[in-house]
């Protein structure tokens, strides 16, 4: 039934169960995150576990309301304080969750820092973009004014805004969409961090600002050497950019791997039919598109059993009664599925593979 | 095979009243640049020299003018009837502009739209009123472009009643809410009850209540989940072929508009850059920004990812309110030479057979 | 794929109306709906005023200022009138007046307000200016005049009290609709309604005003706590409506110079008014947190 064995004890790249992987930066185990509403609680995240190794960009890809985000939000400590947050997360070891805010403060900017979306809300409208920077350098280093607007001034270099030096005397408002994000990923990579989380980074962006996005932070992770978080949407920019994926339906993940056999050979029928419905660039007009009927179920009553169970053509009894088993080997190293029917990976058809009527994969 | 879904035999299984339509393109402006070979029957939209310049007014109580934001500086298309054409571009490209003057939602400032012989820029309100009943338009975010106070029953009736259609409304209703693939008793229900992809169904529902010839649709999956844009693109595309529509298709993803549209025309700054067919456009584009957009266009296959050749284009889409002169890509272009500053390229076929707008056009395959 | 849907749907959150959704936030608030069922209990307590007593407002007894008593429950006043019956009576018409003023206000506000927003320009200027002017307007004294000089022509009745004071409270209200219409003229449904070939009658009627109306209810419900007070300071200043007839104001007006002698004359009727306005208000907070968006669920 199942296409693979069960995930060792022994903890393992792509991390599943068991205790948290010391040798990850970030280790978060059976995390759950609920959220109190006027019309009843929201199961956003519901028990979800992942790692995030030394120098790799991990893409966390799903849908709104596939709890993406909001994982990864608990881990920086910035859900709102309705949210009830359990499971565990850790930095190289050190518990995160029920941490003082004031050590977690320490932490976050210097070990972890986040690039969001909108970066023209995360930016204030009333402080010199350098100035904001600088602020956030001072706060974790110690230096003196000055030093601190000059590095401010080296490091919207490297994000690439020319004529930095003056720049940095500029207000936000006096930037494009592009050179706020790009000041942004300068403020994050400001102290060092060991991991970057990046939220949907390019969705507000045009495809050409996007492209330069993902060079910059690309760019910016390697100067500071440190692991990237991508949270997105799209499967194109994952492809670019990433070295590992999970792929996240209603709070759970379906499927993880490394980005080459995750595309391949989807295992999960959901990664399957998100990658068989959406148009691609190279592929000629004409060519249906196979949908995936119904919509996401709303988190307030996720599905019993497996929630992509409505929506799944190999769905049986089995998913309609009992929730997807653990996150399960498919194949080496690290192509994991949570699903009662998995495709046959050796077997999947991706839709990558025919996309003009000729065999790619040769 | 495009082409063949979409031959001349198709029954349409609602026949909508016409307009009246004068002998083709007679009393037409000689449009502004050389267009490519038209169907025989004539174009049903003839778009000829459009121009939009919205002023620009000082934050002063007096509210002097003091520019214009050039959206749209003289754009010419046609879309023949049955056909799709993607009108593409980045933000600020002015690609919903044009879509919005089509149907005088924005008064154009000048230039000609021809709709199936009747000059549109010539109508007073009362006709234009008269005349949306042929051409409707199906915005890009489903929740704010249905009245949240109406129930799904009154919001596509609503058309119907505004024209005197209405016949049998819960029939009329059903039968819309089934031919976009809803459920006839969801009618009583309010859009907020509905997920992203059945609001966007409830537009084009109610898009398609007056039997129109065209639709004009904005951005309409872009606003949707992935999993649920294919579903309305089919739903579309079966609309298309049942009812035999003409669509305007403007969006900035390029993919989906590659895999919906006949014809494309890419935008930038206000201006055609490239037309032609999708193969043409996608296969050959000859205009390096259409070169350097679709190189930008990530795909979903890490393999052919790392094979691409990228162009990174630096800086951003240029200030519509002070666009450069002569070709209006010319400061992100690495071919730009003295004479894109001086002269503004005409949008003719440089013999690849499709046109550019470009001094220095060159096709390249870009995947 | 309808199959699909429909099963989709039957999963969905509990299917419920705008409405019914803000009728339920409403009905949470023990506050406003104490005082809607308060207010509710006192109009219908003014009716029922008589046949319990047998007093009616018109009436003279021969109890001359007698304190509050179980034959006189809010005591007499010098000529012998049950003060119950007048404070009854009172608020009867101080509620009619409110309404009435109110219904007046909203429909002028709301209409005039939606035409500013969707019109703009010179329209929007005109009554713009309108609106500027009735603002800064002493309100009390000019009604004063009003009433002085129009009491030939019947000044003292009380509609014509109530259309009056209504002509000059609409302008906040055409404010507050015409910067929400500012907004929602910008939504797409709006945009859509035009592309429908929608006449503007139709837009300003079908879909801007029923989008601005939980602004207008919460407001209306706020014009109708105003008016009580203006129409009680009018009566209260003598101008307005004039004996047999009566209304709070003038009765708390009455018994002013006997605050410290016959306190019940103008005590009680007091705390019938402040009753009154207190309901009035809570019922317009608890409206106004039923609407507030704020309160919808958080994704």
């Amino acid at each position: 039934m199942s296409a693979g064995e069960p995930v060792p004890d022994k903890p393992m790249p792509g991390g599943a169960t068991g205790q948290p992987d010391s040798t990850a930066i970030l280790s978060v185990r059976d995390l759950r995150v609920d959220f109190e509403t006027d019309d009843g609680v929201v199961q956003a995240v519901r028990g979800v576990s992942w790692d995030v190794y030394e120098g790799e960009v991990l893409a966390i890809a799903g849908e709104s309301g596939s709890g993406k985000s909001v994982s990864v939000l608990a881990a920086m400590g910035l859900l709102p304080p309705d949210a009830r947050v359990s499971g565990s997360i850790s930095h190289r070891g050190r518990e995160l969750l029920g941490m003082p805010e004031k050590k977690l403060e320490r932490l976050r900017g210097s070990a972890m820092s986040m690039v969001f979306q909108d970066p023209m809300t995360s930016l204030n409208p009333v402080m010199s973009v350098g100035d904001q920077i600088a602020e956030g350098v001072r706060v974790h280093q110690k230096l003196k004014r000055h030093q601190a607007r000059e590095r401010a001034a080296e490091l919207l270099d490297l994000v690439g805004i020319a004529d930095a030096a003056r720049r940095v005397d500029a207000y936000p408002h006096e930037f494009s969409g592009g050179m706020r994000q790009r000041a942004m990923i300068a403020m994050a990579i400001a102290n060092d961090p060991d991991v970057l989380i990046a939220d949907e980074p390019t969705t507000a962006l045009d495809v050409t600002i996007q492209a330069q996005i993902l060079d910059v932070l690309e760019r910016a992770r390697q100067a500071v050497d440190s692991a990237l978080i991508l949270i997105t949407h799209d499967l194109g920019v994952v492809a670019r950019t990433a070295h590992r994926l999970f792929v996240m339906y209603a709070g759970r993940t379906a499927e993880t791997g490394m980005i080459d056999d995750v595309f391949e050979h989807p295992v999960h029928p959901y990664t399957a039919g998100l990658l068989a419905a959406i148009p691609r660039l190279d592929t000629p007009r004409g060519r249906r598109l196979i949908p995936i009927e119904g919509s996401p179920p709303s988190m307030l009553a996720p599905p019993p059993g497996c929630a992509f169970q409505p929506r799944c053509g190999r769905a049986s009894d089995l998913c309609t009664k009992y929730p997807p088993p653990p996150l399960t080997l498919v194949s080496p190293p690290a192509h994991l599925s949570a699903c009662h029917h998995p495709l046959d990976p050796q077997q999947s058809t991706s839709p990558l593979q025919n996309p003009n009527g000729e065999d790619s994969d040769a | 095979m495009p082409s063949a879904r979409r031959g001349g035999g198709w029954r349409r299984r609602w026949a909508p009243a016409r307009p009246q339509r004068a002998p083709a393109s007679e009393d037409l402006r000689a449009p502004a640049v050389t267009e490519p070979a038209i169907s025989p029957d004539g174009p049903l939209l003839r778009v000829s020299d459009l121009t939009k310049d919205f002023p620009v007014t000082s934050r002063s109580p007096l509210r002097r003018p003091t520019g214009t934001v050039q959206a749209v500086s003289g754009v010419s298309f046609h879309i023949n009837r049955g056909e799709t054409l993607g009108l593409v571009g980045e933000s600020g490209s002015g690609k919903s502009t044009i879509a919005r003057c089509v149907l005088r939602l924005i008064e154009p400032t000048s230039g000609s739209v021809n709709f199936a012989g009747t000059e549109l820029t010539e109508l007073n309100r009362k006709q234009m009123r008269r005349q949306r009943r042929f051409m409707q338009i199906v915005f890009q975010d489903p929740m704010a472009s249905l009245d949240p106070r109406m129930t799904v029953a009154a919001i596509i009736a609503e058309p119907l009643q505004i024209h005197r259609l209405v016949t049998n409304a819960q029939d009329q209703v059903a039968e819309l809410l089934e031919l976009v693939g809803l459920h006839p008793q969801h009618g009583n229900r309010y859009p907020h009850e509905f997920s992203g992809g059945q609001r966007q169904r409830i537009g084009i529902a109610r898009a398609l209540a007056l039997k129109p010839e065209m639709l004009i649709l904005d951005e309409p999956v872009s606003a949707l989940d992935v999993s649920i844009q294919a579903g309305v693109l089919n739903l579309l595309e079966d609309l298309q072929d049942r009812l035999g529509l003409t669509y305007l298709f403007v969006a900035h993803d390029l993919s989906v508009v590659r895999h919906i549209s006949d014809r494309v025309a890419v935008m930038y700054l206000g201006r055609i850059a490239e037309t032609g067919t999708g193969e043409q456009v996608y296969t050959e584009p000859a205009h390096p920004y259409t070169q350097a957009l679709l190189s930008a266009v990530p795909i979903p296959d890490p393999k052919q990812e790392r094979q691409r050749h990228r162009i990174l284009l630096h800086g951003d889409i240029g200030n519509a309110a002070d666009p450069p002169s002569g070709c209006r890509f010319r400061t992100r272009c690495w071919k730009a030479e003295a004479i894109c500053a001086e002269q503004q390229p005409p949008l003719v076929d440089p013999g690849i057979g499709h046109p550019v707008a470009c001094h220095f056009p060159e096709t390249a395959r870009v995947e | 794929m309808d199959d699909r849907i429909t099963t989709a749907l039957a999963d969905d959150v509990v299917a419920r109306s705008q409405w019914r959704t803000v009728a339920g936030r409403f009905f949470s608030h023990r506050f406003a709906v104490g005082a809607l069922l308060a207010a509710s209990a006192g109009y219908a307590l003014t009716f029922l005023a008589e046949p319990l007593t047998g007093w009616s407002y018109k009436d003279l007894s021969s109890d001359l200022s007698q304190g509050p008593s179980s034959r006189h429950w809010f005591g007499t006043d010098t000529i012998g009138h049950d003060m119950f019956a007048q404070s009854m009576r009172g608020l009867q018409v101080s509620i009619h007046v409110s309404m009435v003023v109110a219904g007046i206000a909203t429909v002028l506000g709301t209409v005039l307000g939606a035409v500013q927003g969707w019109f703009r320009g010179r329209v929007d200027a005109g009554v713009g200016l309108l609106v500027d002017f009735l603002l800064i307007l002493p309100l009390l004294p000019v009604l004063m005049v009003l009433a002085t000089r129009t009491r030939a022509i019947g000044g003292s009745s009380l509609m014509f009290v109530a259309v009056v004071i209504g002509l000059f409270l609409w302008a906040p209200l055409a404010r507050v609709v015409r910067g929400e219409v500012f907004s929602i003229r910008e939504k797409e449904f709006i945009e859509a309604a035009a592309a429908l070939g929608a006449s503007n009658t139709r837009i300003i009627f079908r879909h801007l005003i029923p989008n601005v109306m939980s602004s207008v209810i919460v407001y209306a419900t706020l014009t109708v706590a105003t008016a009580i007070l203006v129409e009680t300071a009018l009566a209260f200043l003598g101008f307005g409506i004039q004996p047999p007839e009566v209304s709070l104001g003038a009765l708390v007006d009455e018994g002013r110079d006997a605050a410290r002698t016959r306190w019940w004359l103008f005590y009680l009727p007091g705390a019938v008014l402040i009753s009154l306005v207190l309901c009035v208000n809570f019922v317009g907070d608890g409206l106004r947190d039923a609407f507030d968006p704020r309160q919808r669920r958080r994704r």
